[in-house]
């Protein structure tokens, strides 16, 4: 499902229709979708995509070799890694115009960003965790991990970092508190991503080498269940009513979709070639699915399975973040 | 396509400036190999499917064993790679695999995963060998025998190398 000229035609339509709605000042305003940032790892910028219309509305040029993105709770920030360049790229600002760069050591690739102020980011090379001070990237700790430490989350409430790590099969688990390491818990073979549920006390984590989701409670540490899914589950988000999680399978070109009550595959459908990163609205109404290889994002009804459309976004498309729309101010002649 | 027009050419000017410095990091990349060949899809794939048959159409390679789904594949110029299989469908005349052991002093790859596909086209085949992988050394100074450069060489060479010995085994065998 290539874009085509109708789908164009829409976009371009759909454009107009916000033009005129800005301008328009007596009329209700439209509400605002949430906006989706889009790393490219190849070209160093950043799409950015309308939720609403589904069309690339501008692109951020940042600093070469952009990989995992990642928002503040507030959604005030957006943080980027940048493996190659040992940079941590910090987006603030009116529409995140402005670009602060910082310098780490090693090769940062997993972020994220606690309510606390703190920033987390993993160093695949060095095997650790850096905390950071989100405003000013002073370095607050480095704390040891398992080898490769990938993606990384913070559940909400759970006061613990989860860490990945790839080639160490197993979770390190830090204490957001003390920032220290409570425990290593074995999963499946080369863990890459991860995601909690909305309340903070699972964690989905999908492991690549042995193609299954480990489901783990955040408090105990238990392994509640082993999910077989597709072949290499580089990929993995959580509906926002907690019901379901959608793994991304890459090899299979396929995603999953887990029933977080009975912990089974309840529908597997085929995207582009090599899905990788998910993101899902706060509204759940939409999942996104980079599909690496591709070069596009597949937009999915996660209630459904359908698939909805395809984002042309070209190669080197590697991670997304959605940010929430911000309010609309109140209406002065309404 | 306008959009994507302009994001081709930002990246490209991009990457025109940029280049030099950017040779570093664990950034994936990408290989896509295709050949036409003069056969229908089923002879085609008749000759390809067998997990641990590629030596006998694949110049590069010496020898192949399998044994419960992985291949140990040996190659001509030394060296092995060890595979084990993913999927394989007849069905969809296609399969994939990735690699387990790598062995980075005869094949500067990490790690990599790839698919093999046979379409039809214009009452012929259309092969299709796409992969994914990591170079040698995915730290930040990788040497230049196994930086991006070396990997992508090593990639592109062993898929087109193998779909050329395919489609002369596949053709010459009418």
């Amino acid at each position: 499902m290539k874009p085509t000229g109708i789908r164009m035609a829409a976009w371009i339509a759909g454009l107009l229709i916000c033009q005129l709605g800005a301008s328009a000042v007596a009329e209700p305003a439209q509400a605002a979708h949430p906006l989706l940032y889009v790393t490219n790892q190849d070209a160093g910028t950043v799409s950015v995509i309308d939720t609403g219309t589904d069309a690339i509305v501008r692109t951020l040029d940042v600093a070469p070799g952009p990989a995992v993105i990642a928002a503040s709770p507030d959604g005030k920030r957006l943080f980027i890694s940048h493996p190659e360049a040992a940079k941590i790229t910090v987006l603030e600002g009116e529409a995140f115009g402005s670009a602060r760069v910082c310098d780490v050591k090693g090769e940062p690739f997993g972020i994220a960003a606690t309510p606390d102020g703190r920033l987390y980011v993993t160093d695949w090379s060095r095997d650790l965790l850096t905390v950071l001070d989100a405003g000013t990237c002073r370095k607050e700790a480095e704390i040891p991990t398992g080898k490769s430490p990938a993606h990384l989350v913070a559940p909400a409430r759970a006061g613990r970092i989860f860490v990945a790590n790839r080639e160490g099969d197993s979770v390190s688990v830090i204490d957001a508190e003390r920032l220290a390491v409570i425990a290593n818990v074995a999963v499946g073979k080369s863990p890459f991503a991860l995601a909690a549920s909305p309340a903070g006390d699972r964690l989905y984590v999908a492991n690549v080498k042995s193609g299954d989701l480990t489901v783990l409670s955040t408090s105990g540490l238990q392994q509640l269940e082993t999910v077989k899914t597709g072949n290499m589950p580089y990929g993995v988000a959580v509906t926002p009513d907690g019901s379901k999680a959608v793994v991304a399978n890459q090899q299979s070109g396929s995603v999953d979709f887990v029933d977080t009550q009975i912990l089974e595959v309840v529908q597997r459908i085929g995207v582009g070639r090599y899905p990788e990163s998910v993101a899902i609205l706060p509204d759940g109404a939409k999942a996104y699915i980079i599909n690496w290889f591709s070069g596009d994002i597949s937009v999915l009804n996660p209630e459904t399975g359908e698939e909805l459309t395809r984002i042309d976004v070209g190669d080197g498309a590697r991670s997304l973040a959605v940010i929430d729309a911000p309010e609309e101010p109140a209406s002065q002649t309404n | 396509m306008f959009v994507r027009n302009l994001i081709l050419g930002a990246a490209a000017l991009l990457l025109a400036s940029a280049a030099p410095a950017i040779a570093h990091g664990p950034t994936p990349k990408k290989v896509e190999q295709t050949i036409k060949i003069d056969a229908p899809p089923a002879d085609v794939w008749a000759a390809a499917k067998d997990f641990g048959g590629m030596a006998d159409w694949h110049p590069m390679v010496e020898k192949v064993e399998v044994k419960d789904g992985t291949r140990t594949v040996t190659l001509k110029d030394g060296g092995t790679l060890i595979d084990s299989l993913d999927d394989s469908s007849d069905e969809e005349m296609s399969y994939s695999y990735r690699l387990d052991t790598p062995d980075i002093e005869n094949f500067p790859v990490s790690f990599y995963s790839a698919t093999f596909d046979v379409n039809e086209a214009d009452g012929g085949s259309q092969v299709e060998w796409i992969g994914r992988f990591y170079r040698a050394d995915t730290g930040n100074f990788p040497s230049e025998t196994q930086n991006d450069e070396a990997a992508i060489a090593a990639m592109d060479e062993f898929l087109k190398t193998g779909l050329e010995g395919l489609k002369a085994k596949v053709e010459g065998g009418k």
